[in-house]
């Protein structure tokens, strides 16, 4: 975990024991309020651009209990060329918060100028390959840190990919030095959708790349003629999810372990409460545990 | 197939929901191409639609869901998004309406879409304390007539030849409906300021003479031109401008936030 630079939260954890949930605007009042004990917090950058806002002075509150992590969606890594107003509000808010972990999603958002605020999947080829890593590298110089890459849940995969998903990552992460961010559903989403083996991308991936763990809410659409694994943010963790996820202790121990929730959004509570089963299991691997 | 014409057969899919061509790079495993590409333009689709409806509540409660539904589709190909921050996909919204022929029946729907945005404009903006207006009457009297007085960031003035924020207020319930409808039988305009105390957004109708003094205000001009274009404005409705009462008023409300020699 040499990335973590802030420690605020619970000193007696080491990061890598860290759990968290995503900051969510109408949980605003309930973290102020309730402080309710998790390790870390994290945000879409896009959400506290306007850092005279009501909503960044509560981040700004917020971060002297939590750790903080930034974590983008419109970047555009694999567009032609980075999204220039996406990499000023990163390299603002990561001047301003201090965060313990930055990072973004591997996919392309726009072309020709155009954005589709969507996740969309690269073709796994040496062409992706050398765009993503000159833009990991653009980004990591100009934040001046390592960024963190995440995987995405994809519902289609190219006939021209040349190798597979973990083959293009370990190679990013070998070239640029950059982290991985391993979304554990978008990883069983992948693996439903396109018949891949979650547990092989678990033992080929390069752990010592992989620096955060995240855990969401997924569904399956059924039609007539097949069905498909949405990565929907909008429930509870599924089972099949926490056991990739004990998959990931026993192969690379604990790793900052954050709960990702945007729709449907229950009581924070609820939330805090469903975090603490990944600070059992980290506790089970002989780390310490939040109260 | 290069990255270039890959991802432009996919906006294409994207945004026109013309999946043929885009089909022929994807993988089926199982399933139709289309119908991978399909799960894409409609995630989309309701992206966007949410987006609209969390940024737009009022329009959506005027033209009801089904109408607005339909529009949100129609802008989503018509607007170029030139940011990936989806805070701003609405910010053309207004004028995407204004082109659609069947809401020439109701020409002040734009305008409240515009109010709706400014509304998010005023809420993301900065917050900065407000001054006291002791502060203005300790200075020399002398010099007042080239002082600038600087407005919270949060402020915003919009004018309408329609009634927008009563149409506003009884689309949000808190007004009579009736109220609004004969307003908008008499024409009544709209001179309008928003602004933010807190966190909660403030909608206010003036006077036309003080928005426009307001307005100079807004526009860095000094306090005697201010005060000279309000006196103009209430010249021409046949009223007077009362620069105290109009000092009172934004003093009042925190709204200057610095007083520039």
């Amino acid at each position: 975990m040499g990335q973590v630079a802030s420690a605020v939260a619970s000193a007696s954890k080491t990061p890598d024991a860290w759990t968290g949930i995503g900051l969510r605007r109408p949980h605003h009042e309930a973290w102020r309020t309730l402080r309710p004990r998790v390790d870390f917090l994290e945000i879409h950058p896009e959400n506290y651009r306007d850092t005279g806002s009501a909503d960044y002075a509560d981040l700004e509150t917020l971060r002297h209990d939590y750790a903080i992590s930034l974590h983008g969606v419109s970047l555009g890594l694999g567009n032609a060329a980075l999204d220039a107003q996406a990499l000023h509000c990163l390299a603002e808010l990561t001047l301003r918060l201090e965060p313990a972990l930055v990072s973004e999603h591997l996919c392309w958002t726009a072309h020709a100028g155009r954005h589709f605020h969507q996740l969309l999947p690269m073709p796994f080829t040496q062409e992706t390959h050398d765009r993503l890593v000159a833009h990991i590298q653009q980004v990591q110089d100009h934040l001046k840190r390592s960024l963190l890459i995440e995987p995405i849940a994809a519902y289609m995969r190219y006939r021209e990919d040349d190798r597979d998903e973990v083959d293009l990552i370990n190679g990013l992460a070998g070239a640029t030095g950059c982290g991985v961010l391993l979304d554990l559903t978008n990883l069983y989403v992948n693996g439903r959708n396109h018949g891949e083996d979650a547990h092989d991308f678990l033992n080929r991936i390069d752990v010592t790349a992989v620096r955060e763990i995240h855990l969401a809410g997924c569904h399956c659409n059924q039609f007539a003629g097949g069905e498909m694994w949405i990565d929907s943010h909008d429930r509870a963790v599924p089972e099949a999810v926490w056991a990739l996820y004990d998959a990931v202790l026993a192969r690379m121990g604990p790793r900052p372990t954050l709960l990702e929730r945007d729709a449907a959004l229950p009581p924070l509570a609820e939330l805090v409460s469903e975090i603490g089963r990944a600070q059992r299991s980290t506790s089970g691997n002989g780390r310490d545990v939040a109260c | 197939m290069s990255l270039a014409s890959c991802q432009a057969q996919w906006a294409r899919a994207l945004a026109e929901g013309a999946f043929d061509e885009a089909a022929a790079f994807v993988a089926g495993n199982g399933l139709a191409p289309q119908r991978r590409l399909w799960v894409y333009h409609n995630q989309l689709r309701l992206a966007w639609r949410d987006a609209l409806e969390t940024t737009y509540p009022v329009v959506l409660a005027l033209t009801g869901r089904r109408y607005f539904r339909n529009a949100a589709r129609g802008y989503g190909g018509w607007h170029r998004a030139p940011t990936g921050n989806l805070r701003d996909f609405g910010a053309a919204f207004a004028d995407y309406l204004e082109k659609r022929p069947e809401l020439a029946l109701y020409p002040y729907l734009p305008d409240v879409a515009r109010l709706e945005w400014i509304r998010t404009e005023s809420v993301a903006a900065a917050e900065e304390p407000g001054l006291p207006l002791a502060l203005l009457a300790a200075i020399d009297g002398q010099a007042w007539a080239h002082l600038r007085l600087r407005l919270a960031p949060s402020l915003r003035l919009f004018a309408s030849p329609y009634p927008v924020a009563r149409i506003f207020a009884a689309a949000s319930g808190r007004v009579d409906k009736q109220a609004a409808r004969k307003a908008l039988q008499q024409r009544e305009a709209a001179a309008v300021v928003v602004y933010r105390q807190g966190r909660a957004v403030t909608m206010e109708t003036l006077m036309p003479a003080n928005w426009r003094w307001l307005l100079a205000l807004a526009h860095g001009r000094p306090l005697a031109e201010a005060v000279a274009l309000g006196c103009e404005t209430a010249a021409r409705m046949d009223g007077a401008f009362d620069l105290r009462a109009a000092l009172a008023w934004t003093f009042d409300r925190q709204l200057v936030t610095a007083i520039d020699p």
